[in-house]
């Protein structure tokens, strides 16, 4: 709900509150002050009345409407003046109709006799029943109106917000890089504005730098390892070393092999954060993937895992050919790389997705940290643990999603391209 | 064979010029741009060795340069950007080849060799190795005379022992050379011992020599004595 919307909600709860109360009261005054002066004037009358028995016989032209009951009463029945709202049957409209009636006695010589004085209400309850409608008809003209402002306010005073909401949501940092300010004349806007510029201003710079740092650092670490690679080629051209000297050797290159390959994928990450992989062109993915796994068949082999390849792909596939190629190059990796001996890998390709299953031992982490960068099973010598997140951020990058299943013993990723 | 290194890095520069120099290359060497366009305009080299990242210039005019001086020497390229599009404009500008640091020096030396030997036999290149000879056009090996069948892998790895003959050879640097990086460092030391087994055994039953030793620890060393 819209801050406005829900303002406005309160305030017409509020309106409508007040209307009702307001309503009620209106209604319970009316009603009294209608029926005093109902009453005032009946009384009136029969005081006019009374006084008209005086000199005048009863019966004989004193019947003045249908509204007057004069009745002979004896002495027992008699009462104090009494006011009271009685239903009585109309033939005509054929229905009860409110009648105001007082009944008086009133002694004329030795005589008791009983007068009674109606009034119809008909014309007070039509005004009383007006209250009503004329009171949600006002709400209704109350509510329109603000519907009709809250429009108008959305529409300008808080235009300027939603045009800096609508660019906070579409802000990328690689190609929105800086929300500009624009100026308003709500003050609150115009804060919101600067800050977001020097907000922005402030994350692309730090982005700026922290790309810039890490592959540059990546960069730079090629050289160093360069060196250290040759010397120990030379070195081992020596004819004077002991095998100690020899073992040692030989676990520098393992050393140096695998910072090799973390920082090239560190460097691949970099890269593909920096978005040098937007040329796109049309890859056969079925080729592609065959051709990774002929080129793993050793490994594939040596474990002797059974393979099901099905491709069902037809088209090609518009996509970046060396990120589509280390995405799959890394699930397919994994798959061996985490499998078991005798153990079985599945693969699906159609033109939707990919999906590759296979049987492995059970994570010893949860399952949402798998993309993490150096998450790794303990268990798997060698693996500088970048493989995933590489593939997740390729997925990203190529807004392809890949879920993560486990079930019954078999580890399950799927690409949706 | 003379053979030309750019690269600005003194460490790097010193152990291709030391490697390749006990191969019997004629080495000559520049630390940055200019120096390396004095060179080229003087001298015709065999093959060239080009860093991209120069003090003073990049690389890809220095094969331009190379280029429009009409030398026929081969060219690589040297990189520490493992950048496709640099190895595509490198390929497109006439290098013959291209290598991404680190590499090892077993790689670049059997990668000069190539590329001088399909430059200066035209297609009709042949190398021969005492008793094995072989003919890299249509990968055909024969010993004795008598041709014999190898494997992909295995053909691949004759020839890169060859190339580094006498060399010790570490077990990366043949990993990397048969596999590039798809392969995983500990599975493909055994996947080698499987090929050069096979190797060594096809050799042998042919009637070659035992070239092959095993340097404990490290790798290999293919040598005729």
């Amino acid at each position: 709900m819209k801050l406005l919307q829900r303002t406005t909600l309160y305030y017409l709860l509020y309106s409508l509150f007040i209307f009702g109360i307001g309503t009620i009261l209106f209604y319970i005054f009316i009603k009294v002050i209608l029926l005093d002066g109902i009453d005032e004037a009946i009384h009136q009358e029969k005081v006019q009345l009374v006084a008209n028995l005086n000199y005048e016989k009863i019966g004989e032209g004193l019947q003045p409407s249908k509204d007057v009951l004069i009745m002979p009463a004896r002495e027992a029945e008699v009462e104090k003046d009494k006011y009271k709202t009685i239903p009585i049957y109309d033939s005509l409209s054929k229905e009860y109709v409110d009648y105001r009636q007082l009944t008086s006695y009133h002694k004329n010589e030795a005589n008791w006799y009983k007068v009674t004085i109606r009034q119809p209400l008909a014309e007070a309850e039509s005004l009383l029943n007006s209250i009503l409608p004329v009171e949600i008809g006002l709400f209704l003209i109350l509510l329109g109106g603000v519907l009709l402002m809250n429009r108008f306010i959305l529409a300008k005073i808080w235009q300027p917000f939603y045009v800096l909401l609508d660019k906070l949501k579409k802000y990328n940092l690689e190609t929105t890089k800086i929300i500009p300010y624009e100026s308003t004349d709500i003050i609150e806007f115009r804060d919101l504005n600067i800050n977001v510029e020097k907000m922005t201003e402030r994350i692309y710079k730090d982005f700026l730098t922290q790309k810039e740092f890490n592959e540059n650092s990546s960069h730079e670490m090629q050289t160093p390892l360069a060196i250290i690679k040759n010397k120990l080629e030379l070195i081992i051209q020596s004819k004077n070393l002991t095998e100690q000297e020899m073992i040692h050797i030989q676990s520098i290159f393992s050393a140096v092999k695998r910072l090799t390959l973390l920082n090239k994928g560190l460097l691949l990450l970099s890269k593909i954060e920096n978005r040098q992989f937007t040329q796109k062109e049309n890859v056969n993915l079925g080729e592609l993937l065959q051709s990774i796994f002929n080129l793993l068949e050793e490994q594939i082999n040596d474990k002797n895992i059974s393979t099901e390849i099905e491709i069902k792909s037809k088209d090609k596939l518009l996509t970046n050919r060396v990120l589509i190629e280390g995405l799959f190059n890394n699930l397919v990796s994994n798959s061996i790389k985490h499998n078991v001996q005798n153990g079985k890998i599945m693969a699906e390709l159609t033109d939707k997705h990919f999906i590759i299953t296979n049987t492995g031992t059970q994570l010893n982490f949860p399952a949402d940290e798998m993309f993490e960068r150096f998450r790794k099973d303990s268990a798997v010598e060698n693996s500088v643990g970048l493989g995933l997140s590489i593939v997740k951020k390729i997925c990203d990058f190529l807004d392809y999603k890949i879920i993560y299943i486990h079930q019954d013993g078999l580890h399950t990723l799927v690409v949706n391209f | 064979m003379k053979v030309l290194i750019i690269e600005d890095e003194k460490e790097l520069r010193y152990d291709m010029v030391s490697y390749l120099s006990q191969e019997g290359f004629l080495c000559e060497s520049a630390k940055n741009y200019s120096e390396a366009i004095d060179k080229i305009g003087v001298y015709e080299y065999d093959c060239y060795v080009v860093d991209i990242m120069l003090p003073g210039g990049t690389g890809l005019d220095l094969v331009k340069a190379i280029k429009s001086q009409k030398h026929q020497g081969g060219i690589i390229i040297v990189s520490a950007k493992n950048s496709i599009e640099d190895k595509i404009v490198g390929l497109e500008i006439g290098s013959d080849d291209y290598l991404t640091k680190p590499f090892h020096l077993s790689e670049l030396n059997a990668r000069i060799k190539s590329i001088i030997r399909r430059r200066s036999f035209n297609g009709n290149n042949e190398i021969q190795f005492n008793e094995i000879r072989i003919l890299p056009d249509s990968r055909q090996v024969y010993i004795n005379g008598k041709e014999i069948a190898l494997t992909a892998k295995e053909y691949d790895l004759l020839l890169f022992f060859i190339a580094n003959k006498g060399r010790v050879i570490p077990k990366d640097s043949i990993a990397e050379h048969l596999w590039g990086d798809y392969m995983d460092q500990a599975d493909s030391f055994d996947f080698i011992y499987t090929h050069i087994k096979n190797l060594r055994r096809k050799l042998v039953q042919q009637g070659a020599k035992d070239y092959l030793n095993t340097v404990y620890g490290i790798g290999y060393k293919f040598q005729s004595e």
